[in-house]
């Protein structure tokens, strides 16, 4: 994430405040402050550069027509959303039937070993259901195993990099997704969704 | 259900709970990049620590071990044995019986006077048919190749007398030179002599030698 300086309430009020008066200044600023991390994102998703810098500007272009009237809470969650929507849907429109190397493909795998395709529960839950049952699992998690959780099923982050920025080991990250699944399955079978 | 879907519900995520990530990603990586300058200014300054330290080493090494150090005093003796009596040593010119002059040179004292606890170097020369002779005593030194004295050059002759071996040159440049070098207990011995006419090396060395 490149905002460690600019990243304040006020810097997000100050850009969301041009975003309302139309003013174009608005993305220029968004790129500054969050230009390297909103590509990042995308990259970790689509590993490709050209790509990710197409969404980078889709999800400038979905700001610009969101806000106003959209008004959010916290602007970089709101941008953060946004890129990862974009970039998800590229990753489907370029993967129809084949494979690409990325991270969200490493983070789809993982999340196979224990999520079965043959089950029905997709037909029973509707997503905001499964993403308010994973809001509140996310919630009850200890601080570091929540981390890790938003950081590679979230921003698909690579467990390297994790690693680095929790300054612990790549295993000991690994050990930590294991623990975290294992929670996720039985939180959700604890919620009445079968796997 | 499908891994997929959960990737995508993970999508919903709680907003608050999302920008409450980000900050601490934030302080993570600004975490990540402290620690990383301070490596890189660590690993500068050890560099410039051990440039530093390589470079002044010789300096240090020159004031401590004697490239500051006061020049030798040489001494004049009228005779080898009087300056082997003033030495209190015996060398192997002594076979040479000459009176020809003798200088030995002193490390000096702090005063800058001969310190004769410490000799250098004894130097006699001789004169001979159409040239000189000089024989010196390094005392101390037992590498042949460990000798200021110039007009050597390398050219493999070597031979052994009584058990001492010898290593000498040759040379004729307009006049003849002959130097030959060995060690003799603890000293190393140098034979440095210059002539037109003929020279013959064994009429130096076997004197000593044999």
């Amino acid at each position: 994430m490149n905002h460690q300086k600019t990243q304040t309430p006020s810097a997000d009020e100050r850009i969301t405040s041009l975003y309302r008066k139309r003013d174009e200044a608005a993305i220029r600023e968004t790129d500054r402050v969050y230009g390297k991390f909103l590509f990042r994102v995308a990259y970790n998703i689509l590993h490709d550069r050209e790509e990710a810098e197409e969404c980078r500007n889709d999800a400038y272009l979905a700001v610009w027509n969101a806000i106003p009237p959209a008004e959010p809470v916290s602007f970089s969650a709101f941008l953060t959303a946004i890129i990862r929507r974009i970039a998800i849907n590229r990753y489907h429109a370029l993967t129809a039937g084949k494979r690409i190397p990325s991270e969200l493909t490493v983070c789809i795998d993982e999340l196979s070993e224990i999520l079965q395709s043959k089950a029905t529960a997709e037909e029973t839950a509707e997503k905001e259901m499964l993403g308010t049952l994973i809001s509140s699992f996310v919630k009850e998690l200890p601080e570091r195993q929540r981390f890790v959780f938003i950081e590679r099923f979230y921003l698909s982050e690579s467990v390297e990099r994790i690693a680095e920025e929790l300054s612990v080991s790549v295993p000991t990250v690994y050990r930590e997704l294991n623990t975290v699944k294992s929670k996720l399955k039985d939180h959700l079978e604890r919620n009445g969704i079968r796997l | 259900m499908k891994a997929i879907s959960i990737i995508e519900a993970v999508g919903q995520l709680d907003a608050e709970l999302l920008a409450d990530h980000l900050n601490k990603k934030q302080k993570a990586e600004e975490k990540m990049n402290r620690k990383m300058k301070t490596g890189i200014v660590a690993c500068a300054a050890i560099a410039a620590c051990a440039a530093i330290v390589v470079c002044l080493f010789p300096i240090v090494k020159l004031i401590l071990k004697g490239g500051n150090q006061p020049a030798p005093v040489t001494v004049e003796y009228e005779s080898v044995k009087e300056a082997q009596d003033a030495l209190g040593i015996v060398t192997l010119l002594t076979k040479e019986e000459t009176d020809a002059k003798v200088s030995v040179s002193y490390a000096s004292d702090s005063d800058g006077a001969a310190d004769l606890t410490k000799p250098i170097q004894m130097k006699v020369r001789k004169a001979i048919p159409e040239g000189s002779a000089d024989y010196y005593v390094l005392f101390g030194k037992t590498d042949p190749k460990d000798c200021y004295i110039a007009g050597y050059e390398e050219q493999g002759l070597k031979k052994e007398i009584g058990g001492v071996a010898v290593r000498y040159s040759v040379i004729n440049d307009g006049a003849n030179h002959f130097q030959a070098r060995f060690v003799s207990g603890n000293d190393l011995y140098v034979i440095d002599v210059v002539s037109k006419g003929d020279i013959d090396p064994d009429a130096y060395l076997l004197p000593l030698l044999s």
